[in-house]
């Protein structure tokens, strides 16, 4: 269980970013240490190198003022009062063969190196070169000078402060790096936790939504990062996905009770035809009408999928440029008839072309559905009143104008939800879907359906959509 | 007439073998895709009729291989899809008309024939006549018994359809998308409104009535039997 959880966190992008952010630090540091590092050791051996080449000039002036001798004796002189252990000096011709030296017990290993007495020959003046002794584990400075006529001198001082000192920064610097690291690692830990908390509450909310529990929201810090900004967007997707939900949970209901009625009605006819009148006419009689109870079923099963699918957005519309004008007067023309059988006037104002883009069989469904409402809801010599306009220069709207029953204002906010029907409109056919479709197909082509009325007045229906230049 | 019917759901294929049987077609019928193809690909047929949704082989790589093949047979595709994405790619495929499940028969019956008669090269007539109506559709005059009929232009249109169909069984959704190119839910009385004029002006004044409503289906253009 804990090997598992720990195999989890090494998955997590907190523990990712803390091993970045452990990483960098620890290169950085390292780089920087580094550069200490040789700045400092090169500031030793450049003191050593200006030992050396005091010794060396304190060295040349004896010989210049007092002998080869007194050389001799101060050598051996400044190897003892530095120690013996710590510098040697030697003296000897080009040609390899030793005059004079300190004590050279210590320093058996160090020999004379041929390329800087030719380099010495070649006029360089000073030659500095660092031999390891393996025998005492430290370094040595060596410098090689002309001094007089033809002595070569050969200076050396052993590098144990110095190389005592690396040492100590070395261990200093292992375990202070170590103990950085740890504690560059909780820091940057701490900081992915902190950064990705969000994160987490976030997933909390998603794991208890799949739960079943779609109240619920992601809080917001409202300090507009990233995290809160993400956290918004978030709930602004539950918000989508409730309503649909909703949608669906309402729709389901609605289907539960509507669809079962035309099946009921068709089993009933049938099953009494079949048990109580086997002649030819009733038998006629329940075939049309289970066609009629069919196609009514059919269509409403139909409109629904349409509204779903234009609601959603998954239904390719057949974009093309649609003067609503035309469009309009057709529809106009064809419930001419309709209208006079009501002794209904109506009139059309319709003025010069307005284009729009749209789904030609969309756009005819929504303009026939608003005015077969307004036909249908309209008593007997009342008027209907249809006009196309461009009320703005990004926009057309068409405009259905009744003298019907209208709709009351505790209606009125609901009459484009599916199979709402008003109370006086319950007796009247229809599938109870007309109006949220046609609401569909506008918001489906950008555009809005707004709704005026006036109990007993009438009712106005206005739709807009995003106008096409001609 | 040959008809070839690939159709697996044996209840449809029985409904729609016998109605075009009675409307005068010989039927075969296939209720897999490989049987379908061979029938298609070894005997002559005037029209086909192809479900999608097919076992074996699905409908559309039928008809691909039917078009590969050559065979230049008109097919009707029927699908349960009807979004525009299908019918596209129906056509595409190289169907020529495209029915979605639930269809209503006389909507087929209407397809079947009006493809037959575009693949068979036949032009458009300039005159119909039927049951002592003659209309002549270029200079639009409408003549019964010798009598002048004045129609309004959608009047006009749904008569001529009804006679180009006369004898056979129109629905509404099939007048309103066919006659006047318009698509909405058929709850509406426009249709009803619009043969009720119709017959106000064919049929009022005669005994022998030619609009017949058949209930639950739609409208026929005939003399009474």
């Amino acid at each position: 269980m804990y090997l598992k959880r720990l195999t989890d966190l090494r998955h997590t992008l907190a523990f990712r970013l803390t091993l970045w952010y452990a990483l960098i630090f620890m290169i950085s540091t390292g780089v920087a240490f580094f550069l200490f590092y040789l700045q400092i050791t090169s500031f030793l051996r450049a003191q050593t190198d200006q030992d050396l080449l005091n010794q060396a000039r304190k060295i040349s002036s004896v010989l210049t003022l007092q002998g080869v001798s007194a050389v001799e004796r101060s050598a051996i002189l400044e190897s003892q009062a530095a120690g013996e252990k710590k510098i040697f000096i030697r003296l000897f011709s080009p040609n390899g063969s030793v005059f004079s030296s300190s004590n050279m017990s210590y320093w058996q290993n160090i020999g004379i190196e041929k390329e800087a007495i030719e380099e010495l020959l070649q006029g360089t003046r000073y030659v500095f070169s660092t031999l390891a002794s393996p025998d005492r584990k430290l370094k040595v400075r060596i410098l090689y000078t002309l001094i007089g006529r033809s002595l070569v001198l050969q200076l050396g001082e052993a590098m144990e402060t110095s190389g005592q000192f690396i040492e100590a920064f070395r261990k200093n610097f292992i375990i202070t790096i170590s103990v950085l690291l740890i504690f560059a690692a909780a820091i940057g830990w701490f900081m992915a936790r902190k950064a990705l908390s969000g994160v987490e509450v976030l997933t909390r909310t998603a794991r208890h939504i799949s739960g079943g529990a779609l109240g619920s929201r992601v809080p917001l810090t409202r300090n507009g990062d990233e995290i809160d900004q993400l956290a918004t967007t978030f709930n602004q997707m539950l918000d989508r996905i409730e309503t649909l939900v909703a949608g669906v949970k309402e729709m389901s209901d609605n289907i539960a009770h509507d669809l079962k009625s035309p099946v009921t009605r068709i089993r009933g006819i049938a099953e009494v035809t079949l048990t109580t009148d086997p002649s030819l006419t009733s038998y006629e009689n329940m075939a049309a009408s289970i066609i009629e109870e069919s196609d009514r079923l059919l269509d409403l099963i139909n409109t629904m999928l349409v509204i779903s699918k234009t609601e959603a957005g998954v239904d390719r519309l057949n974009i093309e440029k649609l003067d609503m004008t035309e469009m309009v007067k057709d529809a106009c023309n064809l419930f001419q008839s309709s209208a006079e059988d009501k002794d209904i006037e109506l009139t059309r104002r319709l003025s010069e072309k307005q284009f729009v883009r749209g789904d030609k069989r969309m756009i005819q469904r929504m303009v026939s559905n608003l005015l077969d409402n307004a036909i249908r809801y309209t008593p007997d010599q009342g008027t209907v009143q249809v006009s196309v306009q461009s009320p703005r220069q990004d926009q057309v709207s068409v405009m259905i104008k009744d003298t019907g029953i209208g709709i009351s204002s505790e209606d009125l906010p609901h009459i484009f939800r599916r199979f709402y029907r008003c109370e006086p409109s319950r007796s009247l056919t229809g599938t109870g879907l007309g109006l949220s479709l046609a609401l569909a197909i506008a918001k489906a082509h950008g555009g809005n359906i707004d709704v005026g009325s006036t109990l007993g007045k009438g009712s106005t229906f206005t739709i807009t959509l995003p106008k096409d230049s001609p | 007439m040959r008809i070839l019917l690939i159709e697996d759901d044996a209840k449809i294929a029985s409904f729609v073998t016998k109605g075009l049987k009675a409307a005068g077609f010989a039927v075969d019928g296939a209720a897999d895709g490989e049987t379908g193809l061979h029938l298609a690909l070894t005997e002559p047929y005037d029209a086909a009729i192809i479900d999608i949704m097919l076992p074996r082989r699905d409908g559309l790589s039928l008809i691909e291989e039917m078009r590969r093949e050559n065979i230049k047979t008109p097919v009707i595709i029927l699908s349960a899809k009807g979004s525009v994405d299908d019918r596209v790619k129906g056509l595409q495929t190289g169907g020529d008309d495209y029915l979605t499940k639930p269809f209503s028969f006389s909507e087929l019956l209407a397809r079947v024939q009006a493809l037959i008669r575009r693949n068979s090269g036949a032009s458009e007539p300039t005159r119909l006549s039927a049951g002592g109506v003659s209309m002549n559709l270029i200079t639009r005059d409408v003549i019964r018994s010798g009598k002048r009929i004045e129609l309004q232009p959608l009047e006009f249109a749904l008569l001529a359809y009804l006679m180009r169909n006369a004898g056979r069984v129109v629905s509404k959704t099939m007048i309103m998308e066919h006659v006047w190119d318009y698509h909405f839910d058929p709850q509406t009385n426009v249709v009803e409104s619009r043969i009720y004029r119709l017959r106000e002006k064919i049929d009022k004044d005669y005994s022998q009535k030619l609009i017949h409503t058949v209930r639950g289906v739609g409208y026929v253009f005939k003399e009474a039997d």
